[in-house]
């Protein structure tokens, strides 16, 4: 490798780590519940070897009731005991692995066309807005995308030199996976299949079945509860919504015919709505509106507004990547389609029109695709698509690291770090806390900001669930009551503090003698979040 | 019987074309409307609707309507009548031969089998169907595009200048015949010459016969812009009318600590948003919700829970693609530069994606979905019972998805959407028009589109006596005009409480805009799946 080569890569390589490392835990604006989960529960195995629950070294976390693989949490048990109990802490390990994956896709690359492509590829990786969005945030997702493809290298190595420890180690990465994220239970026998079949030949199995055997072994713990937890899947599975009884009426009554009869049923049966549903989610995550315009458009969560998951410019970089490996690598290139279409596959199968976290994989393909079509280009225009894709890439910062606090932070639970830190530091003036789950699972949230030691937790641990909602909820910890305000009964209280929204606790209500106004939160965006009163 | 499998599409063409016609789609919309009533004009005056004798582009409603297709309407209303039908029936007959061009096109570009699988595909495509069923000028024009691209491949097959020209004059007869064209056309026509430039360059005589034939045959549409107001039509429903880029320049410039920094001009300024806002625009042409799923999100232009093509397609549209990229010839090319240029014009309005200003794209992917089927086909380890089951396979599904598209086509339509073709309005002046004699004034809503131009249609009223007796309102915010009043009829908003109470007055009313009670029902005009659309009453 040249110098100059190297020092590109370096180059590379920091402007992926900056764009994922710098302001990591101010940005995006707020915490999820999934992730102060992520970070509590690392917290609770650190000191205590148990979950939150009480329940020694999990393979999956019971959390809201959503069960979560684990090993996401027990990455991020070194980064807490380093760096304490903090939002850096709990989304480093992501942006960790994020960088790894810059490296991965450039050796994958590298392995299966050029060192030149490898190159460009990895500069659109280190500025791909999705693999950015997807480092910054304790995303279960990122890391089993980085386990898969380290998998992938190593069935690459197993392929060059024989080696049964390449497979096994194949084997135990794409065995983590399922340890770490729940689409991997799909995406990851897929991949296997899908490499096999274009890459293996009849002369290079045997040793595999070794690699196979470490991935059973380590799918076997998951298979243990599969079946007591399969709740999550239900509430997520597509076949679970159906059409409602007065949609089918209403279409019935228009072919004046009985919903049950066959002629009716011919051209509307439920099962041709699923099949249209399957498409319609499978074909959007192709479309252009998710991949360079908008990125996930039904949820906040999974991208920043007014921005794709790719810069515009990848959109012809990609065609012309398609046009080079079907005309001259069609190998690659129907491997890269069929990785395109495994990852998709999780997403079209669950019950969102489009998301980002459960295509996540689809990144990959898509990107190599761009960096080949990149790497092709005559030299000139090579040059023009690189100063517009810089040009691209600073506009998304703008985005991201200016705006995107003002439209994110609702659904980031931007307000609770304030909320809570204020509660506690007046806790000990207080018989009791009324908390508001208006915005939802506020209880791991007291946990996580006040570090609330886990051992005493997991005494008193206990999930509500009523059978409503895919996941539970805590009603009571210490002080806290977890519960809607309803200030026209409770007004009379003493020594309690309130959270709740300005609808729950009126303006023209705030009038007991005995009230103390604590805080008004706001969004960054000026609309208001959460008020915090006292009755002393 | 050498052409007995052609003959039999273009059969199956004609018959879902053409079988009633007249009655499907139910309803006339106002742009229909009035093609036909300008057709009427021209044929009995020799002027359109508003006076101007033999224009290029009809003033109609402010919109500049490209006049070609009224032209070719004269006759058809000359010898049928002033009827839906009538004035449906070119559109239809251009779809017919839409499906010849495609299978001629494809033969003379590839081979026999795709070409018969494309004239199927053609027939049978939900997109082509729809705007084949209705008096669309967007039709016509794709036809010609068609024809002139088959003419331009035939040129480059003999070098007989004559295919050329020929080729060039439809292109030009596009841009007569649709606006979309006028930026489709040119934009198709420059990407064929590069596909095909050694071959022009190398005939510089074809050049320079191209250019001066351009030059003549473009010269009265040229002279038709600039004289007129038909340049406005782009202002009313183009990108910069949408205002959507400028809010959030704004907002994203307040968010900024300093909304006058470098960084915000740079970023958010109206030159960039619009851009972006383009590519945008262009780019969800493409989405896989509008092309095989939904299809637009106009009512007008979209039958229910159905695609602009069949889901199927998706997989040899794929198909279509990978062996077009293997073979990557200039025949790769022509099919790619199509596909590429056909949503331009569309993404050059607000309205996106738009199926009507897009419909173009029908050709290249229905075509592109034939060479994918006949690669399927062709795959030689199938070549056997399996392909044999594999035919059959494909052709049930299609014939379902057929039968599901004409089944939604016929029965739900008309009945999830009877507001997108105006149903009721041949009722509606029909009864008017007996009620007329016995009443001073009639009052008729303008909830839906247009209302003038339907009485107009329905009841052939005497172009001489409208011509000198109308006047356009002002513009709205798209730029469209309507004619508020003519003779004894006012078209309005109804604000019930504003009307005297005068039995001499005749009202006609949207369901919405009464009372209660307080008025005297004489008639109920019904939309198809029995809502009421129109009361007849008086104060």
């Amino acid at each position: 490798m040249s110098n100059l080569r190297l020092s590109i890569l370096v180059i590379l390589i920091l402007i992926g780590l900056v764009s994922r490392v710098f302001m990591l835990g101010s940005l995006p604006a707020g915490f999820t519940w999934d992730e102060a989960a992520l970070g509590y529960n690392a917290y609770s195995l650190l000191l205590t070897g148990k979950d939150e629950y009480g329940s020694a070294f999990p393979v999956v976390l019971k959390s809201f009731g959503d069960y979560k693989p684990g090993l996401y949490a027990y990455l991020t048990v070194p980064a807490v005991k380093l760096l304490g109990l903090n939002e850096f802490a709990t989304r480093l390990p992501s942006a960790v692995f994020g960088v790894l994956i810059m490296v991965l896709v450039f050796l994958l690359v590298a392995r299966l066309f050029t060192f030149r492509a490898a190159l460009f590829t990895i500069g659109l990786v280190a500025v791909n807005p999705w693999l950015i969005h997807f480092s910054r945030g304790a995303w279960e997702a990122n890391l089993s995308l980085c386990l898969s493809l380290a998998g992938l290298l190593l069935l690459l190595k197993y392929l060059r030199r024989r080696s049964l420890s390449a497979v096994c180690l194949a084997g135990l990465f794409f065995g983590l996976t399922l340890w770490s994220y729940q689409g991997a239970k799909l995406f990851t026998p897929l991949i296997i299949a899908v490499f096999v079949w274009r890459f293996f030949t009849r002369t290079n199995y045997r040793q595999a079945w070794a690699g196979l055997a470490v991935l059973v072994l380590l799918a076997l713990p998951l298979l243990q509860n599969f079946f007591s937890q399969s709740g999550r899947l239900s509430v997520l599975n597509m076949f679970a919504y159906q059409r409602t009884q007065a949609h089918i009426t209403a279409l019935a009554n228009q072919d004046r015919l009985n919903p049950d009869s066959p002629s009716f049923l011919i051209f509307h049966a439920e099962i041709i709505d699923q099949l249209r549903g399957l498409s319609q989610r499978a074909l959007n995550h192709l479309s252009p509106r998710f991949l360079f315009i908008a990125g996930d458009w039904s949820n906040l969560r999974h991208t920043i507004p007014y921005y794709g998951y790719f810069h515009i410019p990848e959109a012809a970089l990609m065609l012309v990547g398609i046009c080079v490996v079907f005309i001259r690598h069609r190998r690659i290139g129907l491997f890269l389609a069929s990785y395109a279409a495994v990852a998709i596959l999780p997403s079209a199968l669950s019950r969102d029109i489009v998301s980002g976290v459960r295509s996540l994989n689809l990144a990959v393909p898509l990107v190599v695709l761009a960096g080949i079509g990149l790497a092709s280009l005559p030299r000139l225009v090579r040059i023009l698509a690189v100063f517009s894709l810089i040009f691209f890439f600073l506009y998304y910062l703008d985005l991201n690291f200016v705006h995107s606090r003002y439209f994110q932070a609702q659904a980031f639970v931007y307000p609770y770090k304030q909320a809570v830190s204020l509660v506690q530091s007046h806790l000990n003036d207080y018989r009791r806390v009324i908390f508001s789950p208006v915005l939802g699972q506020p209880y791991i949230f007291v946990l996580f900001y006040s570090a609330y030691p886990p051992a005493n937790y997991q005494g008193q641990a206990s999930l509500h669930t009523d059978g409503s909602a895919d996941v539970g909820s805590v009603l009571k910890l210490d002080k806290y009551d977890f519960i809607p305000v309803d200030w026209r009964t409770q007004r009379g209280d003493s020594s309690t503090i309130f959270v709740g929204t300005e609808f729950e606790l009126p303006e023209q209500d705030m009038n007991p003698d005995n009230l103390v106004r604590l805080a008004e939160i706001y969004y960054p965006n000026r609309a208001h979040a959460l008020r915090v009163v006292a009755l002393q | 019987m050498k052409h007995l499998f052609l003959i039999a599409i273009l059969v199956l063409a004609a018959v879902v074309r053409i079988y009633q016609l007249g009655s499907f789609p139910v309803g006339l919309n106002a742009d229909e409307a009035a093609l036909g009533y300008n057709a009427y004009s021209l044929l009995l005056t020799g002027r359109d609707e508003h006076g101007h004798p033999w224009p290029v582009n009809l003033e109609s409603f402010g919109d500049f309507k490209p006049a070609l297709y009224a032209y070719i309407l004269i006759p058809f209303v000359s010898l049928l009548g002033l009827t839906e039908f009538a004035i449906r029936l070119p559109s239809a007959l251009f779809g017919i031969a839409s499906v010849l061009l495609v299978y001629l096109f494809v033969r003379q570009l590839f081979n026999k089998p795709s070409a018969l699988i494309s004239a199927l595909l053609l027939a049978i495509s939900p997109w082509h169907i729809h705007f084949s069923r209705g008096a669309w000028e967007v039709n016509l024009s794709s036809t010609l595009i068609l024809a002139g691209v088959w003419l331009f491949i035939r040129w480059s097959r003999s070098f007989r200048f004559v295919y050329l020209g020929l080729g060039l004059i439809t292109f030009v007869l596009s841009m007569y015949a649709y606006q979309s064209s006028r930026v489709v056309a040119p934009l198709l026509g420059l990407g064929l010459s590069l596909v095909y430039v050694r071959d022009l360059l190398k005939r510089p005589r074809h050049l320079i016969y191209s250019i001066i034939l351009l030059s003549i045959s473009l010269a009265p549409l040229t002279f038709s812009i600039l004289s007129t107001d038909a340049g406005s039509r782009l202002s009313g429903v183009g990108l910069l009318a949408d205002i959507g880029p400028v809010n959030r320049i704004n907002e994203l410039r307040g968010q900024h600590s300093d909304p006058d920094s470098l960084i915000a001009k740079i970023f958010h300024n109206r030159p960039l948003q619009y851009s972006l806002l383009f590519i945008s625009n262009y780019l969800v042409h493409f989405d896989g919700d509008f092309l095989f799923i939904n299809g637009d999100p106009i009512a007008r232009n979209k039958v229910p829970e159905t695609g602009l093509l069949y889901l199927t397609d998706f997989i040899f549209i794929i198909f279509g693609v990978y062996y077009l990229l293997r073979q990557s010839n200039r025949a790769a090319w022509v099919i790619f530069t199509w596909i590429l240029a056909a949503p331009v014009a569309s993404a050059l309005t607000f309205q996106v994606p738009h199926a009507l200003r897009s419909q173009n794209l029908v050709m290249p992917l229905t075509i592109l979905t034939a060479l994918g089927a006949y690669q399927v086909f062709s795959f030689r380890p199938y070549r056997s019972l399996l392909t044999k089951l594999l035919i059959v396979l494909l052709v049930s599904l299609y014939s379902y998805q057929f039968a599901r598209y004409l089944h939604q086509y016929y029965i739900h339509y008309p009945q999830t959407y009877p507001y997108a073709w105006q149903a009721g309005f041949r009722d509606l002046v029909a009864e008017v028009n007996r009620l007329a004699p016995q009443y001073d004034r009639i009052i008729v809503t303008d909830t839906y589109d247009q209302p003038y131009i339907l009485f107009l249609f329905f009841s052939k009223y005497p172009p001489h006596l409208f011509q000198s007796d109308h006047t356009l309102s002002f513009r709205d915010r798209f730029n469209f005009s309507t004619v508020r009043s003519y003779a004894n009829y006012q078209f309005t908003s109804i604000n019930w409480s504003d009307l005297a109470k005068d039995p001499r007055q005749l009202i006609v009313a949207d369901p919405d805009d009464l009372p209660q009670s307080g008025y005297n029902l004489l008639k109920t005009i019904y939309f198809p799946n029995g809502q009421p659309a129109f009361y007849v009453v008086t104060k």
